[in-house]
């Protein structure tokens, strides 16, 4: 662990600004992590412990709505969910306990480095680009979508050259296209402009 | 000496040119793409599962043998040069390559490594040659209630293993397991937890899952913390890459140990690399007659563990291909390529499948040796590979899982489910869930539930099966302790070391 911290805590102004991406100072300001209450951080574990518990209360649910199969059967199509459900509840039930007593010294820890290591921003525009690009494909085509997908996902990460990863993100595009559909007979959507060869 | 024919049947098919260019070829795609940070062996494999579309099943899985071999081989090479593990069992790796690298001994820090890990795979693979057909013999007079008893013992100690806390690992693993309840139940038909989705009749593409929880969360991973977390140095390989006669010395047993601790701990249905791993560490560095340099770059400590990593890696071959049972991530990611071709591990895969298994064995002789071959002089390319700028990697990740997904059913919906567990993936890791017993879970799931209604038919309904039958209550009483063991072993140091500090 300390050989780690010491290899990353030395900065290398050369190495980011090689990688064009924002520098640090940049990004250092307004990082609330050491303001943060003792235990404030927690609410992701303790969310995460709490959806485990509602998936388990649904697994359970919807495994009552099974109609069970023919009589002369031992065991039905409903045993094994009711299985799965009641061990989801139970572990979930476990872990709601221990993140809401905060027992874990060690998740407290991680979750506090976690929170003040996260920004919310790039997390939420990736996400918003695969979904555009989930309903862009069909109707734009392969490669004009992930030309710019490539693009915008290295622009959301911090890359500033956009024209330079236009350009690498349509070569690659074009490249995955004429391999996977033309050569290996895999379908990728077309688009509306088709290519000629 | 039946094995010794087979052997040869298997080499003179894997000798083909095909195949030999597949070998090939899976073994330089799998050095490249895990050798990229982040991206872990069992990424590695989900990523690149479905570019072995178009080929027969015997070409695709000789491909996979190359990727799952030459995944590992990369992961040490990130491990020494930029001290990120791509998964728990090159921590070890980290430790000692690491610090080698930074007093400028990178190239026999990774020459130790890839030299190590061909001894190891080499001699694991001899291993399963003869061990494999005898286990497959016996694991054919197994009843379904002990053959559930032994998923229900990989279950416990994947998740215990993997998580600090057998309540998180045991989510995941339920989560896991829900997921493969998705779809038409196979014994008699009844849609499941489908909500009138025609697309989910057919169950939950696994492929997606694997896709979504490595490749997509860890990009997310990757975006969340890209601008606060320091960034990571990869360091140049300073002079030669190679080892001089004193490393030599210094390696030789190491590999050897290494390679007797791994193979054995991670070929029994209870396997994985992590254990196996760490306890040849341990192992060396009480041994050493250097102690003093542990921790600041002992040759022994990535000689070691890394062959006893590769030899583990081996070893999970073999409850997966004679039980159908994967122990590890990684080897869950292979069971989907083997279940996407309608290949089923097992039992009798030695027997009904075997030109292709004996393909599948001679190749793993030869991508080892490729690898050695390949790995030495390329370690300058995959050190420039390392420097790829972070967002234009990510972007690239993320186009080929898209790809990847797309391309298994050719609509979005697949896509989007890829999302979903992209996010999923995300939370889990970022509050303490391991997604390896998720994996397994979903994988194994619906195998564990063909064993457990097959028991209990077998009994006429009486539950009590799994703990009347010795064998079955033995391996169950197992699993018990190895769920429940690291568990009360902590709280029995916890009670005696530090009563005064535990007030609240």
């Amino acid at each position: 662990m300390s050989a780690r911290e010491e290899a990353v805590s030395t900065p290398d102004e050369a190495v980011s600004a090689q990688n064009d991406v924002a520098s640090p100072a940049e990004a250092a300001a307004g990082v609330p992590g050491a303001a943060a209450p003792p235990d404030g951080p927690l609410w992701g574990p303790r969310l995460a412990a709490l959806l485990f518990l509602a998936a388990g209360v649904a697994v359970l649910g919807w495994a009552f709505a099974i109609p069970e199969g023919a009589i002369d059967q031992d065991v039905g199509p409903r045993a094994f969910p009711l299985l799965v459900g009641v061990g989801l509840c139970v572990a979930a039930s476990v872990c709601v306990v221990q993140a809401f007593r905060g027992s874990d010294p060690v998740l407290a820890e991680q979750a506090r480095e976690e929170a003040r290591l996260t920004e919310w921003r790039p997390v939420a525009a990736l996400l918003a680009l695969l979904v555009g690009y989930l309903f862009a494909l069909a109707p734009c085509g392969y490669w004009q979508s992930t030309a710019v997908l490539f693009a915008l996902v290295a622009r959301v990460l911090g890359s500033r050259r956009l024209l330079r990863d236009a350009l690498i993100g349509l070569v690659l595009a074009l490249a995955v296209y004429f391999l996977f559909d033309r050569l290996l007979g895999i379908h990728l959507p077309p688009g509306i402009v088709r290519l000629a060869f | 000496m039946d094995v010794l024919n087979d052997l040869m049947g298997g080499f003179g098919s894997a000798f083909s040119p095909m195949h030999l260019l597949l070998a090939f070829a899976g073994c330089t795609l799998g050095s490249l793409v895990g050798v990229l940070p982040g991206l872990g062996p069992a990424t590695t494999v989900a990523l690149l599962l479905p570019l072995t579309f178009v080929f027969d099943p015997t070409g695709a899985l000789v491909l996979f043998a190359g990727i799952y071999y030459g995944g590992m081989y990369g992961g040490s090479t990130t491990a020494i040069l930029l001290n990120v593990p791509g998964e728990t069992a090159s921590v070890p790796t980290t430790l000692e390559g690491h610090p080698m690298a930074r007093s400028g001994r990178a190239g026999a820090a990774l020459a130790t490594a890839a030299i190590g890990s061909f001894v190891a795979g080499t001699i694991s693979t001899v291993g399963i040659t003869f061990a494999g057909p005898a286990m497959a013999q016996i694991a054919e007079k197994i009843q379904p209630a002990e053959y559930f008893a032994v998923m229900i013992l990989a279950f416990a100690t994947v998740t215990a293993v993997v998580a600090d806390a057998p309540a998180r690992g045991l989510c995941s693993l339920f989560l896991g397991l829900a997921i493969g309840l998705v779809g038409i139940d196979s014994l008699t038909g009844q849609a499941r937890y489908t909500f009138g989705v025609p697309e989910l009749y057919d169950g939950i593409q696994i492929v997606a899952v694997a896709v979504g929880l490595f490749a997509i969360g860890e990009a997310l991973y990757t975006a969340a913390r890209l601008r606060r977390a320091p960034e990571e140095r990869v360091l140049p390989v300073g002079g030669k890459i190679g080892m001089s006669p004193e490393d030599w010395r210094r390696s030789w047993k190491p590999w050897l140990r290494g390679t007797a601790i791994g193979l054995p701990i991670g070929a029994l249905p209870a396997g994985g690399a992590e254990i196996p791993t760490f306890l040849s560490y341990n192992v060396e560095k009480r041994l050493s007659r250097h102690k003093k340099q542990f921790g600041k770059g002992a040759i022994e400590g990535v000689a070691g563990p890394e062959a006893a990593n590769n030899a583990a890696f081996s070893g999970v071959l073999m409850p997966l291909l004679t039980l159908g049972i994967p122990t590890s991530a990684t080897a869950g990611v292979l069971l989907i390529a083997f279940q996407m071709y309608n290949v089923q591990p097992g039992p009798q895969l030695f027997e009904t499948q075997s030109a292709l298994v004996w393909t599948l064995i001679a190749s793993l002789y030869i991508g080892n040796v490729m690898l050695l071959v390949l790995n030495l002089p390329l370690i300058p390319l995959w050190v420039k590979l390392l420097r790829l700028p972070r967002p234009l990697l990510t972007a690239g990740i993320l186009v080929f899982a898209a790809l990847g997904v797309y391309a298994l059913s050719q609509n979005a919906v697949d896509l989007g489910i890829a999302v979903l567990f992209g996010v999923l993936g995300f939370g889990m890791r970022r509050t303490g869930y391991p997604v390896a017993p998720l994996i397994l879970g979903a994988v194994l799931g619906p195998m564990a539930e063909t064993q457990f209604r097959r028991a209990l038919a077998f009994s006429e309904g009486d539950w009590t099966i799994f703990f009347t039958r010795p064998l079955s209550a033995a391996i169950l009483c197992l699993s018990l302790i190895a769920l429940v063991g690291p568990m009360a072993a902590r709280a029995f140091r916890r009670t005696r070391g530090r009563e005064p500090e535990t007030a609240g």
